[in-house]
């Protein structure tokens, strides 16, 4: 029976069954998403190889705990993937350079655009999507998006680096959030 | 970690930018508002937007290596989540094939079914028109949320003790000084209508069968 239409749900059941074509299919869908996040977040070609290898073994291991309840199976494979880089650059002495992608005045798209032919039409067009709506942001709710979710800092460690107090930093979180939900849910 | 306070962290808990400390208490905050994981969810499919905003074709060898790796790899399985089935399970006969089949398209149409019924209430979080009222008690604790659409429908989930042997628990529309008797239940989880004109809820605790006038109160809406 082919795995190729089972939702990501039934894949990670059958994956915490020891399933590997299960895990093969999975790794189709979000190698790519993965890579491109070890990218973003600056580590070096064969850091990226190796944080996919790591991310991948730790779903292969991992999926029995995934609980549908409180989340979709799509949010909690790439919160491992987030959760990993994010560990691994809080763990490193000296932390790898993420990628700029606030820096452009015209927009973030460029600093995003990631030279992909092979990635196919819907991957296209979802990062057309995302890079409109980070476009939505000020510059100050970017800034924190940028440090928190592609830097790896924590709240505390971003609120000094950006010269924010702590509760100025989670109520301009909240708002990106909620701004970044409205544009992806009309888009 | 009072329930406001526990929202304002969601966030960045789903960014994963929380120190271990604090990332603990949330998790611990969660457990005691179970409300919460809703918004969490929600939150949680953003920062998964923002995951996949750069995305990079692997090499061609890199599928076979994690799939090597997975392959030999059995150690990093944590005590606390034992593997239910063998990794390389034996061959299984022709109608068990079937059975299990039929099983898994059960479960995927279950899952389904669940995804159709949560996701008007999935909806309701991000549509402006929404209402989200917190419920507390005579001692000002939050016991409850209540999630109101523009459309009337309600979703209710109040955190009280099972009400006493003969008793139950009441909703009521407010409106001013008007009262309107509501569905009865028994705590938890309840869908019910709001009438026409009525955009405040209180619970009641009252006789089996419900009353035509509240008498003893148990939650009301948060005063601001």
């Amino acid at each position: 029976m082919s795995l190729e239409g089972f939702p990501d749900e039934a894949l990670l059941a059958l994956v915490a069954r020891g399933e590997e074509g299960a895990l093969s299919v999975l790794y189709d869908r979000y190698a790519s998403a993965m890579l491109g996040l070890a990218y973003r977040m600056g580590f070096g070609k064969e850091a990226q190889e190796d944080a996919v290898q790591e991310i991948f073994l730790r779903l292969w291991n991992k999926a029995a705990s995934f609980d549908p309840k409180k989340a979709t199976a799509r949010s909690w494979i790439l919160a491992v993937g987030h959760h990993y880089c994010v560990d691994k650059v809080r763990s490193e002495a000296s932390r790898p350079k993420a990628l700029e992608p606030f820096q452009n005045e015209d927009g973030p798209e460029e600093a995003f655009d990631v030279p992909g032919e092979e990635l196919g039409e819907e991957n296209a067009l979802n990062r057309v999507r995302l890079q409109r709506a980070l476009k939505i942001l000020n510059p100050d709710e970017r800034a924190i998006i940028q440090a928190l979710h592609y830097q790896g800092y924590t709240y505390p460690e971003a609120a000094q680096l950006l010269g924010m107090p702590l509760g100025t930093l989670k109520a301009k979180l909240s708002k990106a959030m909620m701004k970044l939900r409205e544009v992806l849910r009309e888009a | 970690m009072r329930l406001e306070e526990l929202r304002e962290w969601l966030p960045l808990y789903a960014l994963h930018a929380l120190p271990e400390d604090e990332r603990k208490q949330v998790e611990e905050g969660l457990e005691r508002y179970p409300e919460l994981w809703a918004e969490l969810r929600v939150l949680q499919e953003t920062a998964a937007d923002l995951s996949q905003l750069v995305a990079k074709p692997p090499s061609p060898e890199l599928k076979a290596r994690v799939l090597a790796r997975a392959r030999s790899d059995d150690s990093d399985k944590s005590p606390m989540e034992p593997r239910l089935f063998p990794k390389n399970p034996p061959q299984p006969a022709v109608w068990r094939r079937w059975v299990a089949s039929a099983a898994a398209v059960a479960v995927i149409g279950f899952l389904g079914w669940c995804g159709m019924l949560a996701y008007p209430w999935v909806e309701a979080f991000t549509d402006p028109h929404s209402q989200f009222v917190t419920l507390v008690n005579e001692k000002d604790q939050a016991v409850g949320r209540c999630i109101l659409r523009k459309d009337g429908l309600a979703l209710i989930w109040v955190n009280l003790p099972p009400p006493p042997p003969g008793k139950t628990y009441q909703l009521w529309g407010v409106q001013g000084e008007q009262h309107i008797g509501l569905d009865t239940f028994r705590g938890g989880f309840k869908v019910f209508r709001m009438p026409s004109g009525y955009e405040v809820v209180h619970i009641t605790e009252e006789q089996a069968g419900g009353s035509q006038h509240p008498t003893q109160i148990r939650a009301l809406p948060i005063q601001n």
